[in-house]
């Protein structure tokens, strides 16, 4: 027997295309291996709604998306979709803010107060606010999934859980924004300047058209509050993190020079007690050093020492690929009951 | 012929703003002019870095680097467009990032000490003019203009350290500017210099306060013995009222430094008068031009009073401001009065707008801003009681200041009576009234419900002379 599962996915950007796309081509598989048949109800973008109970025409709606640029006809208040519409989970995909962490931060509240799961990539509301909304989460018996918010498709998060079973983690250190090592490796490779990796990194559709996020280490700083406050069971903020240095002042003749001398620059974000974002220069062979579009990090655990993961973690592709474990685990649970 | 021009940060950051202006340079250049330029920050930096100032104490890293984010859009962005040739679009691009480098120090040196010094709130201020520095100079080399980019310290301007309004040294400037400027135009190359800041004695970073970038130029001007100094902004120059109050307002084409100043302190958007002296000491005439409209000659503000057939040259009006009025017998005859309320005042910070007395003595108003109307009143009870003055304050809330400024009004005859006659026939009732002892201008309240009115009214009169 097949359990139905709806959802609504406010946030209308790559990420949620490609889920939506899995959702219609991969139908059949989930309803066959997890016995999970998803619906989507209602879909949301900056400019528009669409709302149908008994299952959105996915294929339909892609069309019109890339026609229009809106996924529906009429714009309705989102909290009104969120808490009114008969769903099971919501699915957070706006970009994320990093000043007030909205509109994400209110989508996340009014699903809490309507009792609907969340599976969420937009990391900046766990940012600012993680220990309450974890909490209410909890007391409201929903669950809260954010596996796509760090490391895109690399489980980062439940690899350090599993590193976190038996011991303490006491350090965790990473290469946690993909788009500003796809630049330093360029630079190394090919002896670019910052500027002319970073056009090279748009044109590939790592980087964002203003990519000051990345490039200046504020998507590593939320990265790593949410590590520790999920690994470490810590309760920081984004404004705890000290955001030392980014990557715009780095120049071809300083990477030129280091790899002579056998080493590589990378921006790194480190918790153990104060968490900072900072350049550092690593040798060429430490786990740190990875090159391309990558991530890694680095667990310090008490007994047993450092674990290292790493792997690619960049496009929307991958992310979409985390909510959608992130979703299958909700829908694992819906139908255990 | 040697001009200072100074350039407006809102024509500067208008969208092909820069070629506007080197087309204006190098207009000048071919009429074997010698130009010196001097710039503002681009269109709202300014209040950007103030607002920062005010704000930095509270922000976190996040806010720091979005803030720095904001001001390289401002001018990435134009440096983009202009079509830079390599390596000059890297070379500025790291000029540009040095700068804000150095400002998110700034910020996050404020954040974290959670304090903010005058020096340090100079130094953040100073930002505005160096980044606009590196847009404008890259944009005019790409125009073909051989410029020497500058800031006010490096072309010479020295002043005291009293950080938010230094005043300059006048000998260590005259002779620092010409030593820096004069070589650079004997060979036909244009400094371009960052108004606004300016150096201390001892190397640290100053501003001139209010008086801003075009302080800058008339320093300059009087520097190097320039001919004239013209200040470049987005409007047709000094205008006879201000032209969302009264439609038939229209451009002045010449007025005297005297006049100009008086204007300034009624708060036409004009030159601030700390700025006009240098040139007024100098007998350097200043024109205000439309770099929109280059064509147009905008207003001359030149040496002579010129008497004109005109009675006035202009009409402003100065909102949110009230009165406050003390009165009783015990003021009849009682030297010093007038006195120890401007004392009672100045001690409690309110700045006196306007002042009068009734032939009685039996009571004395005084204009003062709406925001520190309060503070005025409760200043003057406490205050003249504890000096056994029995006296009753009164506040009037809601009043409006008109000042009719122009040298037709000196020694003509029935000046006030004609101000009176065009603002009665409107039914419009002055509250109180006061000539400047240089005649220049006759201020008057009436009610802000009435001011406006009262401006169209005046405009027609005096001004238009209908």
């Amino acid at each position: 027997m097949t359990e139905g599962v709806r959802l609504i996915i406010v946030g209308f950007g790559v990420v949620a295309r490609s889920l939506a796309g899995s959702l219609e081509a991969r139908g059949e598989e989930f309803r066959r291996t997890h016995g999970i048949d998803f619906h989507l109800v209602a879909a949301v973008d900056s400019k528009s709604a669409a709302v149908d109970r008994n299952g959105l025409e996915v294929r339909e709606l892609l069309r019109r998306k890339e026609e229009t640029g809106r996924v529906g006809r009429r714009s309705l208040p989102v909290s009104e979709v969120i808490e009114d519409t008969e769903a099971d989970v919501l699915v957070e995909l706006t970009p994320g803010n990093p000043l007030d962490a909205e509109p994400g931060m209110t989508h996340l509240k009014s699903a809490i107060k309507a009792s609907k799961h969340i599976v969420t990539a937009n990391k900046m509301p766990l940012a600012h606010e993680y220990t309450s909304l974890v909490a209410s989460a909890e007391s409201r018996g929903v669950q809260l999934r954010y596996s796509a918010c760090v490391g895109a498709g690399l489980p980062i998060l439940d690899f350090g859980d599993a590193c976190a079973v038996s011991e303490p983690v006491q350090k965790v250190e990473g290469v946690l924004n993909a788009t500003s090592n796809f630049v330093l490796s360029r630079m190394e490779s090919d002896g670019s300047s910052f500027p002319e990796a970073l056009e090279e990194a748009k044109k590939l559709g790592y980087a964002e058209s203003n990519p000051w996020l990345d490039v200046d280490g504020v998507d590593s700083a939320a990265k790593i509050v949410i590590i520790a406050n999920h690994i470490m069971k810590k309760s920081l903020t984004l404004k705890d993190v000290a955001i030392v240095e980014g990557i715009r002042r780095i120049s071809p003749t300083r990477v030129k020079a280091l790899m002579e001398e056998g080493k590589k620059v990378r921006m790194v974000a480190c918790v153990e007690r104060r968490p900072e974002v900072r350049v550092l220069e690593l040798p060429r062979d430490d786990p740190l050093s990875v090159v391309g579009a990558c991530n890694v990090v680095r667990f310090h655990c008490k007994y047993s020492g450092e674990r290292v993961v790493s792997g690619s973690a960049a496009g929307g592709v991958t992310t979409s690929s985390a909510v959608m474990r992130d979703l299958l685990r909700v829908g694992d649970s819906i139908r255990a009951g | 012929m040697k001009v200072v021009m100074k350039f407006g940060g809102s024509l500067l950051a208008s969208p092909g703003g820069i070629q506007r202006v080197s087309r204006v340079i190098s207009k000048g250049s071919k009429k074997r002019m010698k130009v010196v330029v001097v710039i503002s920050a681009l269109g709202e930096v300014t209040d950007l870095l103030l607002h920062a100032a005010t704000n930095a104490k509270i922000w976190d890293s996040t806010q720091v680097i979005h803030f720095i984010d904001r001001i390289r859009g401002i001018h990435s962005q134009p440096l983009a467009e202009m079509g830079l040739r390599q390596p000059t679009y890297n070379e500025s691009l790291d000029q540009l990032e040095e700068l804000l480098d150095d400002l998110k120090l700034t910020l996050s040196g404020v954040s974290i000490l959670r304090e903010l010094t005058p020096r340090s709130k100079d130094l953040l201020l100073s930002f505005g003019e160096r980044l606009s520095l590196v847009v404008v100079s890259a944009g005019l080399r790409q125009a073909g203009i051989a410029v020497e980019a500058l800031t006010g310290g490096n072309a010479g301007i020295i002043t005291d350290d009293s950080f938010g309004e230094a005043s300059p040294d006048v000998t260590k400037t005259r002779k620092g500017v010409r030593e820096k400027l004069l070589p650079l135009l004997t060979r036909g190359v244009v400094p371009v210099v960052a108004g606004f800041i300016a150096r201390s004695a001892t190397g640290e970073m100053t501003t001139l306060g209010r008086g801003g970038s075009d302080y800058t130029a008339t320093l300059l001007a009087d520097a190097i013995a320039a001919d004239e100094v013209w200040i470049w902004t987005d409007v047709d120059g000094i205008l006879t009222a201000d032209p969302r109050i009264v439609k038939s307002a229209r451009v002045i084409d010449e007025l005297s430094y005297a006049e100009a100043e008086e204007m300034g302190f009624f708060g036409a958007k004009n030159m601030h008068p700390l700025a006009l002296a240098p040139a007024r000491k100098a007998g350097i005439p200043v024109r205000i031009r439309n770099g929109f409209k280059p064509e147009r000659l905008g207003t001359l503000i030149n040496p002579h009073e010129r008497k004109s057939s005109v009675i006035a040259k202009s009409v402003a009006l100065v909102g949110n401001v009230g009165i406050v009025t003390v009165s009783g017998e015990t003021l009849v005859g009682r030297p010093g009065t007038a006195a120890k309320i401007f004392e009672l005042l100045g001690r409690a910070g309110v700045n006196v707008l306007m002042i009068s007395q009734s032939v009685s003595e039996s009571n004395i108003s005084a204009v003062v801003r709406k925001s520190s109307l309060e503070r005025a009143a409760s200043a003057l009870s406490e205050g003249l009681s504890q000096v056994g003055i029995n006296a009753g304050v009164k506040v009037e809330p809601d009043v409006s200041v008109l000042a009719v400024v122009g040298a037709g009004m000196k020694g003509t005859p029935g000046i006030a009576a004609k101000v009176f006659s065009a603002v009665a026939s409107k039914g419009v009732n002055v509250m109180m009234i006061a000539q400047g002892s240089s005649e220049l201008n006759i201020s008057f309240v009436v009610a802000s419900r009435d001011s406006e009115k009262a401006v169209n009214a005046l405009h027609e009169s005096v001004v238009l002379g209908k």
